[in-house]
């Protein structure tokens, strides 16, 4: 089409064209053209490529986010599943703790106490709140009879009320028909605790004389039969003197949680009270 | 046969009611969940059936419970022989009224419970949280009591179609 001559003299003018271009740029930036070109090119052209950028990018950012998002789901719930495993493993840890620290208390009294004990655990509780006792897993293939002391190294629980073969219904102390008797630590202050309700006990018989503060602690006499001597029972909550009447009405607070009352200790062999026949 | 099936449930619910029910916070104040069987035998099945079973039951909370010995037995029976004569003279067997008669059994045990209580003290037992226990008893009996007639109603339903094919008038 074109002679080879013709595109020799286009391509020298082309190079030409091009180099005074680039020579002239310096002069052009300088102008007060240039400015204002770029202004109105950026006025025009900005927006355009904002929006196109914006749209490109959110697109993008769908695009990309679907995925890290279908991944990120994935991920979640794997790290669900290994917190969760997790969790439950802490938890049982946690029990296996709590439990550990239970049984050595209990090993730890038992090495004390000079009287022969058997742990039980509690399996049933009482269905009415008027009265107050529990059913636990040892009866007499284990050496239980009716009125032995249960009690936990925090203090007494109760007495062993009624039993079967491998198990053994226990009268809380906290129940009415349940009575203990007792003395102040501090001053040696007799008197019988009788349960009240499901937290807390009367001091009875305490004579107005007696010097009894709260915040005493109260402890087994041993002169019931049942409880060995020197075992806590509770402290003193709350005093009230009367002008009349021989004996001050108090209320103690055992040591013992019964509602959190999971394993107990049954003494199978109490000290037994000499009384006279007649 | 049947009579096995039925003391079967009545332990069940003994058991649930001494062993998880007490454990579950809220739960601590829940009514005696015998006292919906009692009136369910009493109203709607025959003497020789509910009898026999409630008395068992009875005998069996009594064993367990710290309770004065007798005190279970003594309320199951005056409350199956109330309503059992009641029903002769009104017409308490309609579904709605269930939860209502399972309220007045509910508030008649409490009321045994603290007439039993005083005696044992010598004198009336009052106490605030006796008044609480027995007001929440009672919602939970307006909660509880249509699904556990339903339930009672769906149970003798099933061991009347399997053991003898008759079914006991419960609308």
């Amino acid at each position: 089409m074109f002679s080879r001559k013709t595109l020799v003299i286009a391509g020298l003018l082309l190079l030409v064209a091009v180099n005074g271009i680039v020579f002239s740029y310096n002069y052009i930036r300088k102008s007060s053209f240039y400015p204002a070109a770029v202004e109105t090119a950026l006025f025009f052209a900005g927006p355009l490529q904002e929006g196109v950028s914006r749209t490109t990018g959110f697109a993008e950012n769908i695009w990309y986010g679907y995925f890290n998002l279908v991944s990120a789901a994935r991920e979640n719930e794997k790290l669900r599943r290994q917190l969760s495993e997790a969790m439950q493993q802490v938890h049982l840890c946690r029990e296996e703790a709590l439990l550990n620290a239970r049984i050595e208390s209990f090993l730890e009294f038992k090495e004390e106490t000079e009287y022969e004990t058997v742990v039980a655990d509690v399996v049933g509780r009482e269905p009415s709140a008027w009265f107050q006792s529990i059913i636990i897993n040892k009866g007499k293939a284990d050496g239980l009879r009716i009125g032995l002391p249960v009690m936990i190294p925090d203090g007494i629980v109760g007495q062993v009320s009624g039993v079967s073969g491998h198990y053994a219904k226990v009268l809380l102390i906290i129940d009415r028909n349940n009575s203990v008797d007792t003395l102040v630590q501090r001053t040696r202050a007799r008197g019988v605790v009788r349960g009240l309700s499901s937290s807390v006990c009367n001091f009875e018989f305490a004579l107005h004389k007696a010097d009894i503060t709260t915040g005493d602690i109260v402890i087994t006499s041993g002169l019931d039969g049942i409880f060995p001597k020197g075992l806590r029972v509770g402290r003193v909550s709350k005093i009230i003197r009367r002008s009349s009447g021989i004996f001050q009405d108090i209320e103690i607070t055992p040591f013992v949680d019964f509602a959190r009352l999971e394993e107990v200790l049954v003494i199978l062999d109490p000290p037994e009270i000499d009384i006279p026949d007649n | 046969m049947q009579y096995l099936v039925f003391f079967s449930f009545a332990l069940l619910i003994i058991v649930l009611q001494t062993t998880i029910m007490p454990n579950i916070f809220g739960l601590l104040w829940f009514y005696d969940l015998i006292i919906p069987l009692v009136i369910y035998f009493s109203l709607y099945r025959p003497f020789r059936e509910g009898f026999p079973v409630l008395f068992l039951a009875a005998m069996m909370m009594d064993m367990i419970s710290g309770a004065t010995p007798g005190i279970y037995l003594t309320t199951y029976i005056w409350l199956y022989l109330a309503f059992r004569q009641t029903w002769r003279f009104f017409d308490v067997k309609q579904s709605h009224l269930f939860p209502v008669i399972v309220i007045i059994g509910v508030v008649f045990q409490q009321l045994v419970f603290w007439i039993v209580i005083s005696l044992q003290a010598g004198h009336f037992v009052f106490s605030a949280s006796g008044i609480r226990l027995v007001f929440f008893q009672m919602l939970w009996v307006v909660i509880s009591s249509p699904i556990i007639f339903l339930l009672l109603q769906r149970l003798f339903g099933v061991t009347d179609r399997l053991f003898a094919g008759k079914v006991y008038d419960s609308k």
